[in-house]
């Protein structure tokens, strides 16, 4: 402990008047509210009404019994399972052909891919519902035109299509933020190690299962925890304007139908048991692929 | 010499193609729909319900006024900055 030098006062005065601000609004607006809402879990609450009713564990044993819960469970993993591969697999893809093929206009693609991230998801939410509009959607006309017609849907409208759809849109949005990263991982990669390989006759292919791969591990690691929390917040407000959670709950997620659960049914007390159940699990998920991609290197 | 400089570079432009295919379909993706909205931005309902796309025969600019004359930039319009 004394190994440590004491800074002086004025200094200490100075870190204090930086750090405490900041200190003090995230106790008052992070830490109070996620504690009051873990304490709400265990009350019969509307959220309106001044009325709360302790009623213990009564919350956490009706997650068990809660059939909607449960599908609004699976969407969110489907979701997050195919959305978070799809997205980093063609992120990376997209990323070695920007950054280490010959092609003369890389910069223009790498600029035009960024482009979605910049919009607002609501934007690109209300855009995608009219590309889907079994009526005077793109999708469909277009499908009808090259002589798939057999394939249209309405999209937003039948359970089997409507969570890729959704899964599409966020792999749209997403695949150049995360390109753009891994853009950014494959630069810092010392360009002697690709010129060795070129030498060494490596093909293209195989310069990216070996090199690019393996080194861009931690990266890796690092982009799906992102990816992951960005699908679970993302996924509420393009449900919310897309599908408003229909046809019967095949879209909702899980935070979706929190939501619902305390603003529209009012039952405030089991929405924050919703909310307690997905901060856990958020945090195994980040804490499973901190500790694979940490094995894995 | 000429020649062989020629050929290798025809050689160079089939090996890109698929690339360059992959990422012009890429492309396509990306930006067909900011255009597609772009150019539905400037039709008129009845043409938007009777083929997406065709491209508008008039501008109509109208689109854009009407959007401003809705409650919620008569809101944000108050900001000076606008």
């Amino acid at each position: 402990m004394n190994r440590k030098k004491k800074l002086p006062v004025r200094q200490q005065l100075f870190i204090l008047t930086c750090v405490g601000p900041a200190f003090v609004l995230t106790v008052f607006f992070m830490i109070i509210p996620a504690l009051k809402a873990f304490w709400m879990s265990f009350f019969n609450s509307t959220g309106i009404s001044g009325m709360e009713e302790f009623i213990g564990f009564k919350n956490y044993q009706y997650i068990l019994e809660d059939t909607n819960l449960h599908q609004a469970v699976i969407n969110t993993v489907k979701l997050i399972g195919g959305g978070t591969v799809i997205t980093l697999a063609l992120a990376l893809v997209l990323a070695f052909i920007c950054t280490q093929s010959n092609l003369r206009e890389k910069k223009f693609y790498k600029i035009v891919l960024f482009t979605p991230s910049i919009i607002s998801v609501t934007v690109v939410g209300i855009l995608w519902s009219f590309i889907y509009h079994p009526r005077i959607g793109i999708l469909n006309s277009f499908l009808a035109n090259i002589g798939l017609g057999s394939l249209t849907h309405s999209w937003l409208g039948e359970e089997a299509t409507v969570l890729p759809a959704v899964g599409a849109v966020f792999v749209w949005l997403n695949a150049g933020y995360y390109m753009v990263m891994f853009a950014a991982g494959i630069n810092g990669i010392d360009q002697s190690v690709f010129e060795a390989a070129r030498i060494d006759g490596a093909t293209r292919t195989q310069q990216f299962f070996s090199i690019t791969l393996p080194l861009l591990k931690n990266l890796i690691g690092i982009t799906t925890v992102l990816c992951i929390s960005n699908i679970l917040a993302t996924s509420f407000t393009l449900v919310t304007i897309m599908t408003n959670g229909q046809p019967a709950g095949a879209s909702a997620v899980i935070l979706f139908y929190m939501y619902q659960t305390a603003f529209r049914n009012a039952n405030y007390g089991y929405a924050m048991t919703i909310a307690v159940l997905t901060l856990a699990a958020a945090f195994l998920l980040s804490l499973l692929s901190r500790k694979l991609s940490a094995v894995e290197s | 010499m000429m020649r062989k400089k020629q050929s290798n570079k025809r050689i160079l432009f089939i090996r890109q193609l698929p690339v360059r295919l992959f990422m012009m379909i890429g492309m396509v993706i990306v930006v067909f729909p900011l255009l597609w909205n772009l150019v539905t931005s400037f039709k008129s309902s009845e043409e938007i319900m009777a083929n997406p796309w065709s491209l508008p025969e008039k501008l109509h600019f109208e689109n854009y006024v009407n959007a401003y004359m809705t409650r919620i930039w008569q809101e944000i319009r108050l900001i000076p900055f606008l």
